[in-house]
């Protein structure tokens, strides 16, 4: 096979087309498994504190109301079970805010070593069509040698 | 006759013829017979019968008819002898210098024509080489030139992973509540235990796919060195194959050029071995005429060196060299005296050498009776009976 530049240049266009693609699934993917993520996180910082009309997290956490009802909390009163279900309730939201950012993260950089993977598969297939154009150039200038 | 015909009349015719004259006779002429040299011998056979004036006629006629005959002899001699002369000199002239001059012509230019197509074929070999270097060196240095410029970093840019430290975003509540924040902290460092181990994981991920990415690069670049050297000396090696070819063909014309020229030399060899032969043959029915002499001896040409023979043609004068010819073999009527090639006459007068011309000039005019001629006996001319 001769040596064809238009077909060096078709390959280059279906590897960034593929790249392209590739990319932009892993783009819609990654937004999805961003808002999935998001959501556990702010379903309990909800839990934790009411949200203003505004849409803003409230100052009290809904924690307290619940106790205040029950006379175990209210100014002047500070009970022992309050203040430990509060410590407790604090470690556990805590933990649990701290394990869905984690996953969140996790699952971002998935989503970067996915797109990473795809650049180096393009870096790589073009590097690939260079190679094969240059063992091209030379098999064609041996044959053109050979044919005298 | 048919029968019972009759014929009548009929008388042979009786025609009476009158006399002729008297009748020349020459028992023992011989154009050819030079041994005796005395000529013919006059005889008469009858007597003239219209009275002695025709007798004298007669014997006028004899002389006149004697003189031609002698001249005829001298002339047949003397042109003998030119032509012997010159056919000797034709002997041994070696091929003509132009047939070797031609012959070495065509081996010259056949080697030259040999040579300048080799030459022309290899600079075109050469070139398509050159051009082939050119494009390969041109190419390989296309993809040194990309790979460097675009070397892979894709995990290189990747974003290393930051490990999220959980928060407790209750701290100031639980102060104000008169709850100690530090309860939280183990549940802190759980979580930021975690985050950190995963990001770690993550880092050591892309570092080992970093790594393999540099390893690729590396690779890459030296697979365009093998490349390029696999590709140039594929050339080199094609260049060779063809160049090989090249001598090949070259040394095939050149032997062929040799063997036709060789051929050429031997056939003119052959025509000139031939051409001596004849003149051979043709000195030796020279000789076989007698005009000669029977001790003449081909002096043939002592060319050999070729020089002469310039193409004039005709001049006689080609050879004349200082050669020597060689290997003359006696013919049929021939032989060797003395290392002298002789033809074998026959029979002579005893004791007597053929006459001189000066003694044939001499020879009497006057007949030397019946049944008698001239003859020379090696000091004079005496009257010998003719011989059957």
């Amino acid at each position: 096979m001769a040596y064809e530049p238009a077909l060096y240049e078709q390959q280059r266009r279906n590897l960034l087309s593929a790249f392209a693609q590739q990319n932009a699934m892993n783009a819609y993917q990654r937004y999805l498994g961003m808002t999935q993520g998001q959501r556990p996180i702010t379903q309990m910082q909800e839990q934790a504190f009411s949200f203003t009309p505004t849409g803003g997290l409230g100052q009290v956490p809904k924690l307290t109301s619940s106790f205040a009802q029950r006379g175990l909390q209210g100014q002047g009163v500070k009970s022992g079970a309050y203040k430990t279900a509060l410590s407790s309730y604090a470690s556990n939201r805590a933990r649990n805010l701290g394990y869905a950012e984690q996953d969140l993260a996790s699952a971002g950089r998935g989503y970067d070593l996915i797109g990473a993977g795809n650049q180096a598969s393009l870096e790589g297939g073009l590097a690939d069509i260079e190679s094969d154009k240059a063992r091209q150039i030379a098999a064609d200038a041996r044959a053109l040698l050979a044919l005298r | 006759m048919a029968i019972g015909v009759v014929s009548y009349g009929a008388k042979p015719i009786i025609r009476t013829m009158g006399a002729t004259g008297p009748t020349l006779s020459f028992p023992d002429f011989n154009p050819n017979d030079t041994d005796t040299g005395d000529g013919p011998a006059l005889t008469t056979t009858d007597k003239p019968k219209t009275g002695s004036a025709s007798g004298q006629g007669a014997l006028l006629n004899a002389q006149t008819a004697l003189k031609k005959w002698e001249d005829e002899q001298e002339r047949l001699k003397t042109g003998s002898q030119a032509q012997a002369t010159y056919l000797t000199s034709q002997m041994g002239a070696g091929i003509p210098q132009v047939t070797l001059d031609n012959i070495s012509g065509q081996e010259t230019a056949g080697q030259g024509y040999i040579n300048t197509q080799y030459d022309a074929l290899l600079k075109s070999l050469t070139g398509r080489r050159d051009e082939g270097v050119g494009f390969t060196t041109t190419g390989f240095d296309a993809l040194k030139n990309y790979l460097a410029t675009n070397a892979p970093q894709a995990y290189a840019q990747a974003q290393t992973a930051s490990p999220v430290i959980a928060q407790n975003a209750l701290a100031q509540y639980m102060a104000n509540q008169g709850v100690n924040p530090a309860t939280v902290q183990p549940a802190l460092n759980e979580a930021s235990a975690q985050s950190t181990g995963a990001a770690n994981n993550f880092n050591q991920l892309l570092n080992v796919l970093r790594a393999q990415e540099i390893s690729g690069q590396g690779s890459r670049q030296a697979e365009e060195q093998m490349a390029r050297s696999l590709g140039l000396s594929g050339i080199q090696q094609t260049y060779g194959q063809a160049t090989s070819g090249l001598e090949q063909g070259k040394l095939s014309a050149l032997n062929e050029l040799a063997t036709r020229i060789s051929n050429a030399r031997l056939q003119a060899q052959q025509v000139q071995t031939t051409r001596d032969q004849s003149l051979q043959d043709a000195i030796g029915q020279l000789i076989g005429t007698g005009y000669l002499g029977e001790t003449f001896v081909p002096t043939p040409s002592t060319g050999g060196d070729g020089t002469g023979g310039d193409g004039t043609g005709g001049d006689g004068t080609g050879g004349g060299g200082t050669g020597e010819v060689k290997g003359v073999v006696p013919t049929a009527g021939y032989s060797i005296k003395n290392g002298a090639l002789v033809a074998n006459l026959g029979k002579n007068a005893p004791g007597a050498d053929a006459p001189s011309k000066a003694e044939l000039a001499a020879r009497p005019t006057a007949l030397a009776g019946v049944g008698l001629h001239w003859e020379w006996n090696g000091a004079k001319w005496v009257k010998v009976p003719n011989r059957k």
